[in-house]
């Protein structure tokens, strides 16, 4: 007795259909024809699993998303239009995520340092170097994530948004610097505070210079 | 894209993605590729598959010799800005 193979339909079949009932000819020929195209011919050379296919369905069925939107969005917009939004976009979200992401360092370089030195936090006696250590540790990886965040992020003039970041870090490096100083004439200085600001600031210029050295390198490279 | 386009002559989308090592992805690639089609800088044809195999065919995009008379001019500029940047 031979067992009768069930002719499944080829992957995207019902999406070519649905497309071209509701999707107008262009976006059909520039984007969804395509994107099945690719579907099916991967499915089929990939001879994979089942979960690896349905990865490969995921991929690209968010791609074809993506382009569908954006295809609608170029149509009504234009893409200078776009990529103005977007810049835009960029420049706003930039404002709070830089700050975000120092203080994101800060949280988890301070739970590392705590876990890499074992239950200081539930030692009431830890003594005041420890957590001034933990501070000045968290400093320099502040200052490399505001530094880093801002060139990632910005979208044009790169070189000029890191310089500006770099003198945003070296203004509060600075700030805890001189505040080390505050009351010197009691005879008392805050090393730690020093410290804290010395490492901040040399952290955010480490970051500036290896952002900047790659881009140079880009540039010989072209 | 062009680039890869002139050293390989003909590509299909996906593997300009997988070629360009994560600098193009699967979302934007076919908006671009319409839009460069548009321009003449790219041509593209359907794939010739046999009849039975029941699959959609890929389109083949191959650079026209304007879009490689584009990528000459172009690549000629970045040189000459990388030479001035380097000089400055």
């Amino acid at each position: 007795m031979t067992r009768q193979r069930v002719s499944r339909p080829r992957p995207g079949t019902h999406l070519l259909r649905w497309a071209e009932r509701y999707c107008g000819p262009d976006m059909l020929e520039a984007v969804v024809l395509p994107v099945v195209a690719d579907l099916q011919h991967e499915e089929c050379q990939a001879h994979a699993g089942t979960v690896t296919r349905l990865a490969f369905r995921m991929r690209n069925y968010l791609g074809l998303v993506n382009a569908m939107c954006l295809h609608f969005l170029v149509g009504r917009m234009g893409p200078i239009t776009i990529s103005k939004f977007t810049n835009s976009l960029r420049w706003l979200v930039m404002v709070p995520l830089a700050p975000l992401a120092a203080f994101a360092a800060q949280v988890l370089v301070i739970r590392l340092a705590w876990f890499a030195l074992g239950g200081l936090s539930r030692d009431p006696g830890w003594t005041d170097w420890t957590v001034w250590a933990a501070k000045c540790a968290t400093c320099p990886f502040m200052g490399a994530a505001f530094v880093a965040v801002v060139w990632l992020i910005a979208p044009t003039r790169k070189a000029a948004a890191s310089n500006m970041a770099l003198a945003v870090v070296v203004g509060w490096g600075g700030l805890l610097m001189v505040g080390a100083f505050q009351h010197i004439i009691e005879g008392m200085f805050h090393w730690w505070g020093f410290v804290m600001g010395l490492s901040g600031v040399l952290g955010g210029v480490v970051t500036w210079w290896l952002v900047r050295r790659s881009v140079q390198r880009r540039v010989v490279a072209v | 894209m062009l680039d890869l386009l002139a050293v390989e002559g003909q590509m299909y989308g996906l593997q300009l993605v997988t070629q360009s090592g994560g600098r193009l992805k699967r979302g934007t690639v076919y908006v671009t590729l319409g839009r460069m089609q548009q321009k003449g800088l790219i041509d593209a044809d359907a794939e010739k598959l046999s009849d039975d195999s029941g699959l959609v065919p890929r389109r083949m995009y191959r650079a026209t010799p304007f879009g490689l008379r584009v990528l000459q001019a172009w690549t000629h500029a970045a040189r000459m800005l990388a030479v001035g940047e380097a000089r400055s």
